[in-house]
């Protein structure tokens, strides 16, 4: 949670970099020689066009479901001084608990003389700038966000989130969950947490064997793979976590996870370890490598980690997984993201002069991740690829990748934020392709945090769904090969 | 000269990137390294001379009691006598320097320091319980005092004109003032002490370097560098010994010409006393840059990011056991939030893992000495009337001197916890009405070092940068860990005298300023006036 402030903080106007490719054919790692770009690039686009054709006239919820959330999206991209002051705002909201609090925030961030509002919109601000009108204003604001909050939320419990789940799963989508929450500063938190979880997979495990059977989502090449499906902070499971002690890192860490995992096993649910800032990024590889290999889950194969592409060291991570999954003789999922926390990593290396972990241009790290895929297909039978993005270009990639090689479709999946990009994703199913959704389940306001990233997410000047649905690109562009000058030897 | 590296723009050495395997194990190496070598024999050393002889005085581990990690062989007045004498002979030649040579040698003992850093660091781990990162940390502010001054010198010592008008030159410049002594605290063992003695070295001044007794071991490893750098050993004299014996004696010693010293409010106070006790012999009125005490706040505002400020909190509280002077030993909450965020609070006490300091896991290490323990157990046990505890933690051992944390609410802003500066693990916290009522009380004592403020209120944020007047104000984050040129460190109030330690100008209190004035008109002409345009 404590990233999301850094990440407004540090808001940057940033290039987006297009391009298209020229080169003929190339070698990428491995000596795998890959077909010219040029017939690559020519299957990209077309699947990319029989995508769009499926799409046609949908936008995600994000761009469309709620009109105070498109109102400020529309406003964040246009006006960077009203982004900050908006967020900020939204951020510090579930603190707030009198009428008169939300008030004098409003006037401190100066939302009631914003421009360019709507007459409804300023009408709300004005009235709750005035302590002596608030009331009502302030009530509506509460209610908006909250319904803004529940775009990106699947539910405030595990109650209220199964029948959503359920209803995905109706729709044809698989689902990932995890528990939001504030940051674990002590150990009682970190407790409370895990009986959270250990609580969400017993609830799991009666709930969705009662579900109607899909045979896209329930299988992968092989056959049956878990409903259930969740995924780990480590980062809220443990307070003690320092690079400095890293063994003991680990080893209090091992305490707390191990029992998830181990009743995750029995009621045969899936778990994926997220992968958070780089300063945790050796803990949890470390972590997930001992557990895994421990010997009473050395053979149970719904176990999953993420590669982060941004992170310049992504293909040593790879190949650790590779050697890992050889060590153990079962194999486990790879959610291949780009990586969720690039401001943070870039302000935190430069303040403590450190040496950047990620990469610093946009198209590396796309680039990167097309790199990690072909990877990923290369040894699907061994790191089951799950390719997390909502970026069209990077999926259609993947796709059409998968396709050249013969991957059979079930054998990876495609996996996409809830709440996010709705079109993309019924797109990919109707191809029959298995798509999984990353549904969070908390309490509305304090998933502010997670919203707030989300909302920085999608209107930062790099977010493919911001070139998309805001600015219209069109789609032949949004597909143009991403021009790295990084030389990827791996 | 050759000083092309000191055109380089300062930057801050990067702290040891503990993410990086190799590092770790670096650190863990010159750490058993360390441990195979104790007890280190700490001299007295007079213009190079090294003597080992005579009374010494073993330095305990804090966290482990019985294991001595050195022998500190004790300076006499003699011996004072001496390194005066042959200071005051030297400083001469040393102040008529180019200023250029000296800042390389700053810039050389950087390097030098950068080299050994984890042998240094490590070395803080055993003889002042300073965990891994602290101590890591303690060694790069070292180094970049070096850096730092090193450049800040060529500008702020240069001759500058002054005035212009035809027929006169005038120059200004600042030089050293004679000998200096150097009276350092153990909390910052190396990097106060690098920082007070390079700073009176580049500008011009012999030193007497006095190191705390608790950190006598690490301020040799200083010196021991100086003199292998190049600095001169009839400039810099090392002196350990106890400040009772030897302090006072330097203080009043008629060849001393400044002072520079980090400490406690008492002693700080009582040494400007004794500067101004002019000694027959004298030759000028001494000069004291003092840093003391602080009693820090942090208020915490209804609308904070708790999980910010608890973790902020925790770390500017119980950092290094709460003996930094920029340590908050104060919170202050608004209205509402009190309750969660104590409650947090008290979780995240409880959860704090207590240890030897040279044990990587350790989050809360030993205090510093056996004085200090007796202390603040003391206060713990006896805290004063209207101090309700609120979590009293219990230590893993009593191997070393341990003291868990301990969390008071105080109602009465004139509370003994919420004035006294007790260099410890004790928090005190008061619960304000408002905003404005915690901005009263986070000035209500005499200091006015270091202060924080976690608040998402811009006209609350704007409020506290005018009315929450110390020298160090830090919104949104904890109140620790300044880095220099970043945040220039100090404080006014009865926490010192306004200097700012890694900032511009902090030269200038080591140097007296001349002027000369050169009346260029010879016989009705002067080569002022510039040829016909
Ligand atoms: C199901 C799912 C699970 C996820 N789990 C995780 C997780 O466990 N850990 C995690 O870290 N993230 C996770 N993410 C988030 C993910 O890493 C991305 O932040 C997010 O998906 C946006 O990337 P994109 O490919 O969808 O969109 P795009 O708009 O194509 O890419 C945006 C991303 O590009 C990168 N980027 C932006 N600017 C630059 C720059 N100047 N230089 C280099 N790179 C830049 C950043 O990674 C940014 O997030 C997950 C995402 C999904 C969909």
């Amino acid at each position: 949670m404590r990233v999301a402030l850094v990440l407004i903080v540090e808001l940057k106007k940033r290039p987006i970099t297009r391009g298209r490719t020229t080169t003929s054919t190339r070698t990428i790692f491995e000596g795998v020689i890959i077909m010219a770009p040029s017939s690559l690039q020519a299957k990209i686009l077309q699947t990319a066009e029989a995508l769009t054709e499926r799409m046609k006239g949908e936008k995600p919820s994000l761009f469309s479901k709620s009109r105070w959330l498109r109102l400020i999206l529309d406003l964040a991209m246009e006006d960077h001084e009203f982004k900050v002051d908006m967020f900020h705002f939204v951020d510090a909201l579930p603190m707030l608990t009198t009428n008169e609090q939300v008030s004098q925030h409003v006037r401190d961030y100066r939302l009631h003389e914003k421009r360019a509002l709507p007459l409804w919109a300023s009408a709300v601000f004005k009235m709750a700038s005035n302590p002596l009108t608030a009331a009502p204003a302030v009530a509506t604001i509460r209610t908006i966000v909250t319904e803004i909050a529940k775009t990106f939320i699947v539910g405030r419990d595990t109650a209220e989130a199964l029948a959503t789940l359920r209803r995905l799963h109706e729709e044809g989508f698989a689902f990932t969950t995890d528990l939001l929450g504030e940051s674990t500063v002590s150990a009682a938190e970190a407790r409370q947490y895990q009986a959270r979880y250990l609580d969400l997979i017993r609830c799991l495990a009666q709930e969705v064997p009662r579900w109607q059977a899909d045979a896209v989502i329930d299988n992968n090449h092989l056959g049956p793979i878990p409903r259930a499906n969740i995924s780990l902070k480590l980062s809220a499971l443990e307070a003690h976590l320092d690079s400095v002690d890293t063994e003991g890192s680990v080893a209090r860490l091992k305490e707390r996870v191990l029992p998830i995992f181990l009743l995750a096993q029995q009621n045969n649910v899936f778990v994926n370890l997220d992968v958070e800032t780089w300063e945790l990024h050796g803990i949890t590889y470390d972590l997930f490598e001992e557990i895994v290999t421990h010997p009473d889950l050395r053979s149970y194969p719904h176990v999953g980690i993420v590669v982060q592409a941004y992170l310049k060291t992504a293909h040593e991570d790879m190949q650790r997984l590779l050697d890992l999954v050889r060590k153990r003789g079962t194999p486990i999922t790879v959610r291949l993201v780009k990586g969720a926390y690039w401001d943070y990593e870039v302000v935190h290396a430069r303040q403590h002069g450190y040496p950047c972990p990620v990469f610093t241009r946009k198209a590396d790290t796309d680039a990167n991740y097309e790199r990690l895929t072909v990877m990923l297909l290369q040894h699907f039978e061994e790191l089951s690829p799950a390719f997390a993005s909502h970026n069209l270009r990077s999926l259609v990639h993947a796709l059409v990748q998968a396709e050249e090689r013969n991957v059979p479709p079930l054998a990876y999946e495609v996996q996409m934020l809830y709440g996010m990009a709705e079109p993309e994703r019924k797109a990919v199913r109707s191809m029959g392709r298995r798509v999984r959704v990353y549904a969070p389940i908390g309490e509305l306001l304090l998933g502010m945090a997670y919203l707030v990233r989300r909302l920085l997410e999608n209107t930062a000047n790099t977010s493919f769904l911001r070139s998309r649905y805001h600015e219209g690109t069109d789609i032949a562009s949004l597909m143009a090969t991403p021009q790295s000058s990084i030389s990827f030897n791996g | 000269m050759k000083c092309d590296v000191l055109n380089t723009p300062f930057t801050n050495c990067p702290h040891a990137d503990f993410v990086d395997k190799a590092v770790r194990a670096a650190f863990a190496e010159s750490l058993e390294k360390l441990k195979g070598s104790l007890p280190l024999k700490v001299p007295v050393v007079v213009s190079g001379q090294k003597r080992f002889e005579g009374r010494t005085r073993p330095r305990y581990c804090p966290s482990q009691k019985d294991w001595q990690v050195a022998a500190v062989t004790l300076a006499t007045q003699e011996d004072v006598d001496r390194a005066l004498a042959a200071a005051a002979r030297a400083w001469g030649e040393w102040r008529d320097l180019p200023v250029e040579e000296r800042a390389l040698l700053l810039d050389k003992l950087a390097d030098r320091i950068q080299a050994d850093r984890f042998d240094l660091a490590a070395l803080q781990t055993l003889e002042v319980g300073k965990p891994w990162r602290e101590a890591d940390a303690d060694v790069t502010e070292a180094i970049d005092f070096c850096r730092y001054y090193a450049r800040r010198a060529l500008v702020e010592l240069a001759p500058r004109p002054q005035g212009n008008v035809w027929g006169e030159r005038n120059t200004l410049w600042y030089e050293g003032r004679g000998v200096a002594a150097i009276i350092a605290p153990w909390n910052f063992p190396l990097a106060i002490l690098t920082g007070m003695a390079t700073a009176a070295l580049v500008a011009g001044n012999a030193v007497l370097i006095k190191p705390a007794g608790q950190s006598s071991a690490i301020g040799y490893g200083l010196y021991e560098r100086m003199i292998e750098v190049g600095f001169p050993p009839d400039v810099v004299h090392f002196i350990p010994g106890p400040g009772s014996e030897i302090g006072d004696y330097i203080v009043e010693h008629p060849l001393i010409a400044m002072i520079a010293f980090t400490g406690s409010k008492e002693v700080g106070l009582s040494l400007i006393r004794k500067a101004g006790n002019t000694k027959p012999g004298q030759a000028q009125v001494k000069k004291v840059v003092c840093e003391m005490g602080g009693k820090n706040a942090i208020i915490i505002d209804d609308d904070a990011d708790l999980d910010e400020a608890v973790a902020g909190v925790m770390k500017s509280a119980f950092g290094y056991a709460g003996q930094k002077c920029s340590a908050c030993s104060r919170v202050i909450t608004v209205g509402q939030v009190h309750e969660p965020f104590v409650k947090r609070l008290i979780e995240a006490c409880r959860s704090l893992h207590i240890a030897p300091a040279h044990d990587p896991a350790c989050q809360l290490g030993p205090v510093i000495d056996e004085g200090a323990y007796q202390r603040l157990n003391g206060v713990i046990a006896n805290p004063g009337d209207g101090a309700t505890p609120l979590y009293i933690g219990t230590p893993p051992s009593d191997d070393g001197f341990f003291v868990a944390p301990a969390l008071f609410a105080v109602q009465d802003p004139r509370h003994r916890l919420m004035q006294e500066e007790l260099f410890g693990p004790i928090l005190a916290i008061y619960q304000a009405k408002n905003f404005d009522e915690a901005l009263e009380v986070a000035v209500s004592t005499e200091f006015a070092l270091t202060g924080g403020v976690f608040s998402r209120s811009p006209s609350h944020l704007e409020a506290a940068k005018k009315r929450f007047r110390v020298g160090n104000l830090y919104l949104n984050r904890g109140c620790t860990g300044a880095m220099v040129d970043r945040q220039p460190f100090g404080g006014f109030g009865m926490s010192g005298i306004g200097t700012k330690a890694g900032g511009p100008f902090y030269l200038l209190s080591f140097a007296d300023p001349r002027c000369v004035t050169e009346n260029t008109m010879r016989h009705g002409f002067t080569p002022d006036i510039p040829p016909e345009a």
